[in-house]
């Protein structure tokens, strides 16, 4: 192809949107071919430079199509259910807000809810109902994603998964490309809520009857956040959100992120595992028989009534309030400091190891006293505490 | 690749080019194509975005070498843009570098 084949069919492709975007983006690539001849490049190094002029009109924005394309554009990619904002005062034409209701049976074993870019909120249904709004913002062409439910075995399905027909999956499928950033080597595997850019927000509301014993809910950008709810088990998770847990009750309740937090208050149960790479841990007002809380590099913070503690950290600190009768604490971070206050236990075997720290106990009324590192009872030796780090402090005061 | 997050990325990327000092056209897209393998093209309408978004403004400087040179610069709501995007970007990276370790 030559430099005027080329520079031709740019014109052409350009013809849909408005003359001054035309214009510019013209003299933009004529400024580009005589840059590069300057360089001594042949117009067919710059033509592969400058590449596949398709894959250039896909960038341009939706806003800037001529106003009949947009019509069509809107009305053909949203179908019904999306009512166009375009005339509400102050939206740029494009906008769309799409929310749909449903209403389903709640007699399932089982409820699975995957958010991937939707933030998931679960909540308590006040009827025998479940209950489920999906709630999606953005430009309508580029909502990639779309609701879906089904049942299987007696277990509920619900989510959002890839749109047919997303706009960049228009050639070869869902794509693997691989990108080098920063020196980081990223796989893109889907939209990515948290990337903000003219992009999107969903949002996914379940409401939940008491007849559902088991609920697992996961989102790989967005929130997930559930409360008000009982039930037998609760596994929740997100990858790069935030996950939170209020007034719940569960008898086997798993929380994990992967870079966020994750944070539960008001919340009873029999074991809890509450885990994040990166994030911190907190946990409030918490009832139960085990707590297990790690993360790598966060800080965990614990407030409760638990017989058995498990809290760890990669570098970050520990702080724990124990109050009650209480028969097991382990703590252990790389470099981080820790803290204990434990009310309500009649006694404390305390192994406290620190790597260059300082390490002070303190029992009853008495001032804490500096120690080293080794194993001291106090009171009937009922609870066994574990306190271990590598380079931080160590403070234990119980009573 | 996910349309979004490559215009969202690259939008990152020219942003940051310009932190250290206004550049025209061309001069971007080198730096950038030398680093990754992307039509030079699609460049060009992503800063036109930046500039409709009020993130750069351009100015045209007369060259030796022929038509005048657009320069883009960053405006103080493109610095703050660049810098919260940049953030942003760092906590998926780790999320992501965290995950596909497992």
């Amino acid at each position: 192809m030559t430099k005027q084949e080329y520079m031709a069919k740019l014109q052409e492709k350009l013809e849909r949107f408005g003359r001054e975007l035309q214009e510019e983006i013209l003299e933009d690539y004529r400024q580009h071919f005589a840059e590069g001849e300057n360089e001594g490049k042949t117009d067919g190094e710059i033509i592969e430079e400058l590449g596949n002029i398709e894959e250039m009109i896909r960038e341009l924005s939706e806003e800037d199509l001529t106003e009949e394309f947009t019509q069509r554009a809107i009305s053909e990619r949203a179908g019904e259910e999306i009512s166009k904002a375009g005339e509400e005062a102050g939206r740029e034409p494009g906008d769309t807000d799409l929310k749909r209701s449903f209403s389903y049976s709640g007699f399932y074993k089982a409820m699975v809810l995957e958010g991937k870019v939707a933030n998931v909120h679960v909540e308590r249904s006040e009827d025998d109902q479940i209950h489920v709004e999906y709630e999606a913002k953005g430009v309508s062409s580029q909502i990639n994603y779309e609701y879906y439910q089904y049942e299987e075995d007696g277990v509920f399905y619900a989510g959002v998964k890839r749109r047919k027909g997303a706009r960049d999956e228009d050639d070869n499928g869902e794509k693997m490309v691989k990108v080098t950033l920063f020196g980081h080597t990223i796989i893109s595997y889907g939209n990515v809520g948290g990337f903000n850019i003219g992009g999107q927000s969903i949002t996914l509301t379940v409401r939940v009857p008491k007849s559902v014993p088991k609920l697992t809910a996961k989102a790989a950008s967005g929130n997930v956040n559930v409360s008000g709810i009982e039930m037998e088990s609760l596994e929740i998770a997100s990858a790069s959100g935030n996950v939170g847990v209020g007034e719940v009750v569960a008898d086997r309740l798993k929380a994990r992120a992967a870079s966020g937090n994750v944070a539960v208050n008001h919340a009873e149960f029999i074991s809890a595992n509450l885990d994040t790479a990166s994030g911190n841990v907190k946990a409030e007002m918490i009832k139960g028989r085990d707590l297990h809380c790690g993360t790598g590099s966060g800080n965990v913070k614990v407030d409760a009534a638990v017989a058995e503690y498990h809290l760890g950290t990669g570098s970050g600190s520990i702080r724990l309030k124990s109050v009650g009768a209480c028969e097991r604490i382990d703590m252990g971070t790389g470099s981080g400091s820790i803290r204990l206050e434990m009310e309500g236990t009649e006694g404390m075997e305390a192994t406290v190891r620190s790597g260059s720290g300082s390490i002070h106990i303190g029992w009853g009324d008495e001032e804490p006293q500096k120690m080293k590192n080794g194993t001291y009872a106090y009171g009937n030796s009922a609870c066994k505490v574990k306190a271990s780090t590598g380079s931080g402090s160590i403070r234990l005061f119980g009573r | 690749m996910n349309t979004q997050f490559k215009k969202g990325a690259l939008e990152l990327c020219v942003l940051s080019q310009l932190v250290g000092g206004d550049k025209y056209g061309y001069e971007l897209t080198e730096k950038i194509s030398g680093e990754m393998s992307i039509a030079s093209g699609t460049l060009y309408p992503i800063l036109r975005k930046l500039k409709a978004d009020d993130y750069v403004t351009t100015y045209l400087v007369e060259s030796e070498s022929g038509p005048a040179r657009k320069y883009y610069k960053l405006t103080e709501k493109g610095k703050r843009y660049q810098s919260d995007v940049k953030q942003e970007w760092k906590a998926f990276a780790n999320a992501v570098n965290q995950l596909i370790m497992e």
